[in-house]
């Protein structure tokens, strides 16, 4: 379905590739009692508090993303970013703030502008599973400080700079989707893909489930900073990590496509001298790559369809198409259905 | 939210936490020195620090520097199954 024998069969595993995981925490013991032995890099993963383990933390969210990523990526090399520690009374999600990842943001620039060792892999994936669930959470539109739709914020600027930097950034969609929204969305279902979730510099991802679905809660487009997101679909609602019954939510939708793009990435990391391997070269190609669902082409629900692991494998070079330089893919929307 | 995000952009190095302090007036419990001077943007020198939001009215810019804020610091939330909802 993922296309993960096709990957594995070219050695494009993971192996070499770090996959920053800016979530609840990782425990790394849970991946290895279920089946996942990724290399965990401890001294460049971060926590905002020195009380924080990473890779020691408590099975949650986190966790669950790691896995994911570990289905195409068996191989990578973990960094555990816990920046969502806080629980509201009564409340089923973990949070935190923006703040937070903000910091966490800086650490991965100081990782990519690290001088690496000799032959080392630059690659750096980092997976987002979280997000605003309404405006009254943020600054209203309109107001200088505002996050959902303003380029300016700070938040929006370090994701730019990482992007620049070399990094390939995921995040999700949310669960604000019209059909079956999580009840944190109070019913804004439209619209409702805010600030770094939609930002073009950065992949977002739906959720569909093993049939290529789409799953009711995902968000869809347009988003707020770049009208065209989602990017692609990824699949959520399977049985996998073990944390929950069934991952899911777009929150494992995400770190599935991460991990495809970390597969990717092992035989062709980035390299700051080839524009052919720099972040917005790789997402052209998976949404060239991705399988159609929904209408022919780009639309609002999938994106440009369905994570294609397979078509990533048959790749030789990454010079597969016009690279969409500006990182949005406006220039690639022929038809596009509008809600 | 209690606490904001400002920017400041400077012409020279990185400012350091005791400077800004020092040109804003700024007391010991209205920055947050956990946070401290991030730099967000490097081709732009662009940094960020962290303030109470009373107090981000006295963060304007200076000679030295360009000021932007108040910035929101909205929480943000795992988007994963919810454990209560039976979302399986």
């Amino acid at each position: 379905m993922l296309g993960v024998a096709q990957l594995h069969d070219r050695d494009m595993d993971g192996t070499g590739v770090l996959v920053a995981i800016v979530d609840t925490g990782i425990n790394v013991a849970h991946l290895n009692t279920h089946g996942k032995q990724p290399v965990f890099d401890a001294a460049r993963s971060w926590a905002p508090r020195p009380e924080l383990a990473p890779g020691a933390m408590p099975v949650g969210h986190g966790t669950m993303c790691a896995y994911d990523v570990c289905i195409a990526a068996p191989r990578c090399t973990l960094l555990d970013l816990p920046v969502l520690q806080r629980r509201p009374p009564g409340g089923s999600l973990m949070e935190g703030l923006l703040s937070d990842a903000l910091l966490a943001y800086r650490h991965l620039l100081d990782v990519m502008q690290a001088s690496g060792r000799l032959g080392e892999a630059r690659s750096l994936v980092v997976n987002n599973s979280w997000g605003m669930y309404h405006p009254s959470w943020d600054f209203p539109v309109g107001h200088p400080g505002n996050y959902s739709d303003n380029f300016d914020h700070p938040f929006n600027r370090i994701v730019a700079s990482l992007d620049r930097a070399g990094a390939d950034i995921l995040f999700a969609a949310g669960n604000c989707g019209q059909d079956c929204p999580s009840d944190a969305c109070q019913d804004v279902t439209t619209r409702a893909i805010y600030g770094a979730n939609s930002h073009p510099q950065v992949l977002c991802v739906a959720g569909v489930d093993v049939a290529k679905g789409r799953v009711g809660y995902s968000t869809a487009g347009p988003g707020r900073l770049s009208r065209w997101k989602p990017d692609l679909a990824g699949y959520t609602h399977f049985r996998g990590s073990g944390v929950y019954p069934a991952d899911g939510g777009t929150s494992a939708a995400t770190p599935v496509v991460a991990g495809a793009i970390a597969a990717f990435r092992t035989r062709f990391p980035f390299d700051p001298s080839d524009p052919t391997t720099h972040p917005a070269a790789v997402r052209a190609l998976l949404t060239k790559t991705a399988e159609a669902a929904g209408t022919v082409g780009y639309d609002f629900e999938y994106g440009w369809g369905v994570v294609n692991g397979r078509g990533l494998a048959q790749l030789d070079s990454l010079r597969a198409g016009p690279i969409d330089m500006d990182g949005d893919d406006r220039s690639k929307v022929a038809a596009v259905s509008t809600p | 939210m209690s606490k904001v995000m400002m920017t400041i952009t400077g012409s020279g190095g990185a400012p350091s936490l005791e400077e800004i302090k020092q040109q804003y007036n700024l007391g010991e419990d209205e920055i947050d020195p956990s946070f401290g001077v991030v730099e967000v943007d490097p081709e732009e020198r662009l940094y960020t620090i962290m303030v109470e939001q009373d107090a981000a009215a006295k963060v304007q810019g200076s000679n030295d520097w360009a000021t932007a804020g108040p910035y929101a610091n909205p929480r943000i939330a795992t988007f994963g199954p919810s454990e209560d909802s039976g979302d399986w």
